[in-house]
């Protein structure tokens, strides 16, 4: 463990040092002040919707800063040469990889914690109040979409032989999982259920929203961890409710559940195979 | 028990053999030389010593530990300066220190260690502004932490200016003197010749030869050659000398107006010199300087990394 936080530390000063950290801050606390700004213009008494839809604004930049945040973590290290400076120190291949995500991670939810501290701010000044369950929902989420989109890039990083076959399949993951998914995957595999199950019922799955699609179709949505986090942007503010003050929620458990398990999956899988991948190829 | 030893060791990718059949054993306490030219196998099988590449057969055991198994335990105990490496460029030489005294969860003093190496005063600065040379330095630091029982440098003198190699020979004899083992490979011979006290030669994936520097200049070419300074050169030098056993041939410059004549007798055996230089003082000369030349070990070298190549041994 000792290795893994040495090679974090070290990897976060770097990060420091190259204004990586500053960067990725000032990107994201500029965008989601700008999306507060304008949503906040009209607004009357209600703090809470025009904020949850600007911390939705996260939605779309949380995965792009994640994967440039960790598209290189590990084969650019293998690139560069510094993958022999690390493995000759007492250290393992593993531990390089866990201590590579766990820098990268936390350069994201300081990011993360940053902007949204700023969007306090914004949000105080403008309504004199702070709403606390909405926020803290949204900065638990966000992590965790944060989580899972730098452990699919880290994952990528630890299985690809160049720096530019992890640009071409991160952006292939954003590809699919974004615009792809709606369009493409989930008609494609509607479709084949259809023709499976010999269902006659005609609807237009390519425009099927999740209120008159079958169950099974919320679950599968799901996979896409940008599906998992748009699901569960007001299911989380609710389960944060109830634990912090009771009462209840009118949201599917089940599927709910279903897409937070999904985003811890990618935040760990990727990196579990990227590590049992790695163990196993010749460092030249 | 052996420092490092391999066994059968070989490395294939794809098409291409690159380490063949590799037995070596280093053993504790000694200060070997890996010899060969750029591109002989060498890198990958320190690679393999190091676990960055995997043998595709053939056992590998670096102080007893098989570093596959458990490369934490082989790191531990070993000092590394690898080849192709790169630093954060961003972050000071003394943060580099830092880190590998944090991995070896040792006590050391990172200025002590930059000191040592004579990076004295560049301790704060960003690695991206050192020279190549410096790095070097900074690699070889690196390796010092914690003190070593193994020190694995690859080409350790490469960038190195004449300075840094002083402080690398000091180096690598302060620690075997500590008893530490150094095992360190180089394509250029006179850093080797002057530390090593075993030599291993390296070509085309295969070890031609293990040995000591002296015995294998005895096996390579046990001729050495005298070169006698004469006031001039008497007729019968040349008959006489060839009456002698173990002498090989003759060459003579003779006399001219300017300066004496030398002859250079090619000896098999060095017990037969003074008989030699007795013969040139009784056909009549004066002998007014004696000069041996040994085959230098980069002749010696190239002549065996050659042959090898042509399929052919001397």
């Amino acid at each position: 463990m000792n290795s893994v936080t040495a090679i974090a530390r070290t990897d976060i000063a770097d990060a420091i040092h190259s204004r990586t950290l500053w960067g990725a801050t000032g990107l994201m606390t500029v965008l989601v002040a700008i999306s507060w700004v304008g949503l906040s213009a009209n607004l009357v008494e209600q703090a809470d919707t025009p904020l949850l839809t600007a911390i939705d604004s996260f939605g779309l930049w949380v995965p792009l800063v994640a994967i440039v945040l960790g598209y290189e973590a590990v084969i650019g290290e293998r690139e560069s040469g510094r993958i022999r400076f690390h493995l000759g120190l007492p250290s393992t291949r593993r531990e390089l990889i866990v201590g590579k995500y766990l820098s990268r991670v936390s350069v994201l939810v300081t990011a993360l914690v940053v902007s949204t501290g700023v969007l306090v701010v914004l949000v105080f000044v403008r309504v004199d109040e702070i709403p606390l369950v909405p926020l803290l929902s949204a900065v638990i989420l966000l992590a965790l979409y944060g989580l899972a989109w730098i452990g699919m890039a880290v994952g990528v990083s630890s299985v690809v032989s160049s720096k530019t076959r992890a640009v071409a399949a991160v952006v292939g993951l954003y590809a699919l999982f974004g615009p792809l998914w709606g369009q493409i995957v989930l008609p494609a595999c509607t479709r084949f259920v259809q023709l499976l199950t010999g269902t006659t019922q005609s609807v237009d799955f390519a425009r099927l929203t999740y209120a008159d699609g079958p169950t099974w179709f919320l679950y599968v949505a799901r996979l896409s961890p940008l599906e998992a986090f748009d699901a569960a942007r007001y299911y989380i503010r609710d389960l944060l409710e109830i634990a912090l003050m009771g009462g209840r929620t009118t949201a599917a458990h089940g599927p709910n559940l279903f897409g937070l398990a999904v985003l811890l999956c990618w935040a760990i899988v990727p990196v579990a195979l990227g590590v049992w991948f790695f163990d196993r190829v010749d460092l030249e | 028990m052996a420092a490092i030893e391999t066994n059968g060791v070989s490395k294939r990718f794809d098409e291409t053999h690159a380490v063949r059949d590799v037995d070596l054993t280093v053993e504790s306490g000694e200060v070997f030389g890996f010899l060969g030219p750029n591109g002989a196998g060498k890198s990958t099988t320190i690679n393999m010593l190091l676990d960055f590449v995997r043998p595709t057969t053939g056992a590998i055991s670096i102080l007893g530990v098989d570093p596959q198994e458990q490369p934490r335990v082989v790191r531990r105990r070993t000092g590394v300066l690898p080849e192709g490496y790169a630093f954060y460029d961003r972050l000071p030489g003394r943060r580099h220190v830092e880190l590998a005294i944090d991995m070896y969860e040792s006590d050391d003093d990172p200025i002590a260690i930059l000191d040592r190496v004579g990076l004295t005063g560049d301790e704060d600065t960003a690695v991206g502004t050192y020279s190549k040379g410096m790095r070097q330095r900074l690699a070889l630091g690196i390796a010092l932490v914690d003190d070593p029982d193994l020190l694995i440098l690859d080409e350790p003198s490469s960038g190195l200016d004449p300075n840094g190699i002083r402080t690398l020979r000091e180096i690598v004899r302060e620690e075997a003197d500590y008893g530490t083992t150094v095992f360190l490979s180089s394509h250029v011979l006179d850093q080797v010749e002057a530390v090593c006290d075993r030599v291993a030669i390296m070509n085309d994936g295969t070890l031609l030869t293990v040995d000591t520097v002296d015995g294998l200049r005895d096996t390579l070419d046990p001729n050495s050659t005298l070169v006698l300074s004469v006031d001039a050169v008497p007729d019968s030098a040349p008959q006489r000398l060839a009456e002698l056993d173990r002498v090989d041939g003759v060459d003579v410059d003779s006399a001219s107006e300017d300066h004496g004549g030398t002859i250079s007798i090619t000896c098999t055996d060095s017990g037969v010199k003074s008989a030699a230089i007795g013969r040139v003082e009784e056909a009549g000369a004066t002998v007014t300087d004696i000069g041996v030349e040994d085959s230098s070990l980069e002749e010696l070298f190239a002549a065996y990394t050659d042959s090898s190549s042509d399929g052919e041994r001397r």
